[in-house]
């Protein structure tokens, strides 16, 4: 009976996540035609290959910083909102709900929007160019192109972190507060030294989730905003692996990436867990 | 009595309700959206008033790419459509996918009678084996020409329209001098750059014909003209005579050049509708520029192509080879440039789209222009390339040009680096269909 009812979610999880893990990993030890009819068994030869390759490193490269960018960017601007909403302001109910809002936007139309903005010639960036002529140039500078990218993917993060640490935030005991304001902390002192290491679990939630989001879910930003480019600058592994499999027809060498993704998430997670988890053990 | 003419009532009305066997409908996936599309649609609408045997449901699954990766996975799960148009870069993966039914094998299947040598030779040589059969249908077929803002050419007192890429660079010099911000525009598209500039030289991208006689070819386009002409690109840049299409207001060649910010785009001959369309009055259109003391030769064909799936019935097949019959009569041909500023695909419909009073009609001239360039004399490496990994390759082009561009390398070694991971994937390729051939 038990099985019966999980029975249609196990079938979910194994037709999307199961399957396809694992024709990516029987791929990735092939040389796999598009149209199927044939494949050669080559062993690690498709990994040895994306090991001793440069553009792979470059991409990996491009991951990590936009990765740790981007969370980074994401956990520090939602705390601040949260930390301020926290506050007694006026309208605070009001603010909770503009912040929230921007979750529904879908990345891709996001992308599409940013890249009216980041453009240099019309934009509202184009002001800079204006000053200073050539300044701001991210169809061929590689920094302002990742600096841009990872400033739209921390916004469509920021709402979830919010929403994590505004519930956060409630959980800090009140007297606690209170306790603190009677010995003369002010809100920026409570806030460090009270609220802060209470809600760190949270924020160490709000970490990984990031995390994995930048890993996977960043396609439909890159792909609308800089499609990988200028010289490679953003061609992080989530769009390698696409624009390698889908556009180029190479499904093996883009399985063998996909399953070396797989694997970098698995170990990330892993040793987020076992470095933080241990640490936080506050009122379990 | 009453009985038999009951029977004879019964069986005639069989015979009029169950439909003719041989009577088929199927599948054509296109890969366009917008003016392009609704032409084609008007294409299957046409095919379908026109007898009442057969019927084509056309439908669009979304871009080249899209239409390319869908066609794999419906392959794959035995859902392909039996018609699918599918870009010039796909031509190699699917001669060698083994799903495909050679297009003059059906025709001759079908008893057809086509008159192959009539197709425009570049895109004949294009789409064709190593003895020349067509194994796809030339459809949408384009290439590149020179558009040119004629007002703002004369005002800066350039009084011809550029041959060589000496005048080109003259003339860009002279509208600059004259106050225009952007003289040129480009957006680095290897289509344009390498493949077609290489095959308007006769200059190989690669050994054995450019891979036309086997998989076993390495590329070879960086000792080149293909160099000289990057070189030339580097030093426009740097005097401000070519913009990036990127830096421009609306971030798009065509449109750069149509809205009049840019006098001078090198674009395929179906930017012309978009050009038209934005209302431009003094568009010229002439042939590519070419480098002084060498021969002109054909450029090559762009667009895509109508492939055959394998695994659908004979009935279906004589219902797509009477398609393919519907769509190579020349009065549809003509129907759909005028519509789109594709070029005719055979020599019988450009003929009659040059000379007969429908000649000049204006919007028509990168047609004229694009058909003249394609039926120029040319060599074995005007004829189509066969590379595989060609859109993986395309793309490592643009990622060491763009570097290149920014100043992180010089443009010798983006060339060179784009070479040797050029190779690396035609290796590979090579590797992956061992044991295949060209057919």
């Amino acid at each position: 009976m038990p099985l019966a009812l999980a029975a249609p979610q196990l079938l979910i999880v194994f037709l999307f996540f199961f399957w396809p893990a694992w024709k990516a990993i029987w791929w990735s030890f092939h040389l796999v035609r598009p149209f199927g009819n044939g494949s050669v068994f080559v062993g690690a030869e498709n990994y040895l290959r994306i090991l001793g390759d440069e553009s792979f490193y470059s991409s990996l490269q491009a991951t990590v910083i936009f990765t740790a960018g981007s969370v980074l960017l994401a956990i520090f601007i939602a705390l601040l909102l949260a930390g301020c909403v926290q506050l007694n302001l006026r309208g605070r109910k009001i603010f909770r709900h503009f912040f929230i809002w921007p979750y529904a936007v879908a990345g891709a139309a996001l992308g599409v929007m940013l890249k009216f903005f980041i453009n240099p010639v019309l934009g509202p960036m184009a002001v800079v160019n204006s000053l200073w002529p050539g300044l701001w140039d991210p169809h061929l500078n590689g920094s302002e192109a990742m600096l841009a990218l990872i400033f739209a993917f921390a916004w469509t993060q920021v709402p979830f972190n919010f929403v994590v640490f505004v519930a956060a935030l409630q959980t800090v005991p009140d007297d606690y507060l209170a306790a603190a304001a009677i010995d003369g902390a002010g809100p920026v002192r409570r806030f460090f030294d009270i609220q802060l290491p209470l809600i760190a679990p949270f924020a160490f939630f709000a970490a990984v989730i990031n995390v994995i989001e930048a890993f996977t879910h960043s396609f439909g930003l890159v792909d609308t905003l800089t499609q990988g480019g200028p010289g490679g600058a953003t061609n992080i592994l989530v769009y390698k692996i696409f624009s390698d499999g889908f556009v180029g027809l190479d499904l093996s060498g883009s399985s063998a990436l996909s399953v070396i993704m797989m694997l970098c998430i698995v170990v990330l997670t892993a040793l987020q867990f076992h470095f933080f988890s241990d640490r936080m053990g506050y009122e379990r | 009595m009453k009985r038999i003419v009951f029977i004879a009532g019964f069986v005639s009305i069989l015979t009029l309700t169950v439909p003719d066997a041989r009577a088929a409908s199927f599948d054509f996936w296109y890969s366009h959206t917008g003016p392009i599309a609704y032409a084609i649609q008007s294409l299957c609408d046409g095919f379908n008033a026109s007898q009442e045997r057969h019927r084509v449901h056309c439908t669009s699954p979304g871009t080249y790419e899209q239409t390319m990766q869908k066609t794999i996975a419906a392959y794959r799960a035995g859902k392909q459509p039996a018609v699918v148009e599918i870009y010039d870069i796909g031509t190699l993966d699917l001669m060698l996918s083994n799903a495909v039914y050679p297009v003059f094998q059906l025709m001759k299947d079908n008893g057809r009678n086509v008159d192959w040598r009539d197709y425009v030779s570049a895109a004949r040589s294009y789409y064709s084996t190593s003895a020349g059969d067509l194994y796809s249908l030339p459809f949408n077929t384009s290439t590149v020409v020179l558009y040119t803002n004629t007002a703002k050419l004369a005002a800066a007192g350039v009084k011809s329209v550029p041959q060589t890429w000496d005048d080109f660079e003259a003339a860009a010099g002279k509208l600059k001098a004259a106050g225009q911000t952007c003289p040129t525009v480009s957006d680095f598209n290897p289509w344009i750059m390498l493949e077609q500039i290489n095959a308007v030289q006769g200059e190989p991208l690669a050994t054995g014909s450019n891979g036309r006689a086997g998989l076993g070819a390495e590329y070879i386009f960086n000792a080149g003209i293909h160099r000289r002409f990057m070189h030339d690109i580097m030093r426009w840049r740097t005097r401000g005579l070519l913009i990036d299409a990127a830096a421009t207001r609306t971030g798009n060649q065509t449109l750069a050049f149509a809205n009049g910010e840019c006098a001078m785009v090198i674009d395929a001959t179906s930017a012309w509708g978009g050009i038209k369309a934005a209302g431009i009055v003094d568009a010229g259109v002439s042939l590519i520029p070419v480098y002084a003391g060498t021969v002109r030769h054909n450029t090559v064909t762009g667009g895509a192509s109508l492939w055959v799936m394998k695994g659908h019935d004979a009935a279906i097949y004589q219902a797509v080879a009477a398609f393919f019959d519907y769509l190579r009569q020349p009065q549809n041909q003509i129907a759909f440039a005028k519509k789109t500023g594709y070029v005719p695909v055979t020599k019988t419909a450009g003929r009659a789209l040059l000379t007969a009073d429908h000649a000049r009609i204006p919007g028509l001239e990168s047609v004229d222009v694009g058909l003249a360039s394609m039926s120029i004399a040319g060599n074995e490496y005007s004829q189509g390339i066969r590379l595989g990994f060609l859109p993986q390759f395309r793309h490592v082009w643009t990622e060491e040009i763009q570097k290149a561009f920014a100043g992180r390398q010089s443009i010798d070694k983006a060339l060179d680096r784009t070479k040797v991971r050029g190779d690396r994937l035609l290796r590979r390729f090579e590797e992956t269909y061992a044991g295949a051939k060209l057919p």
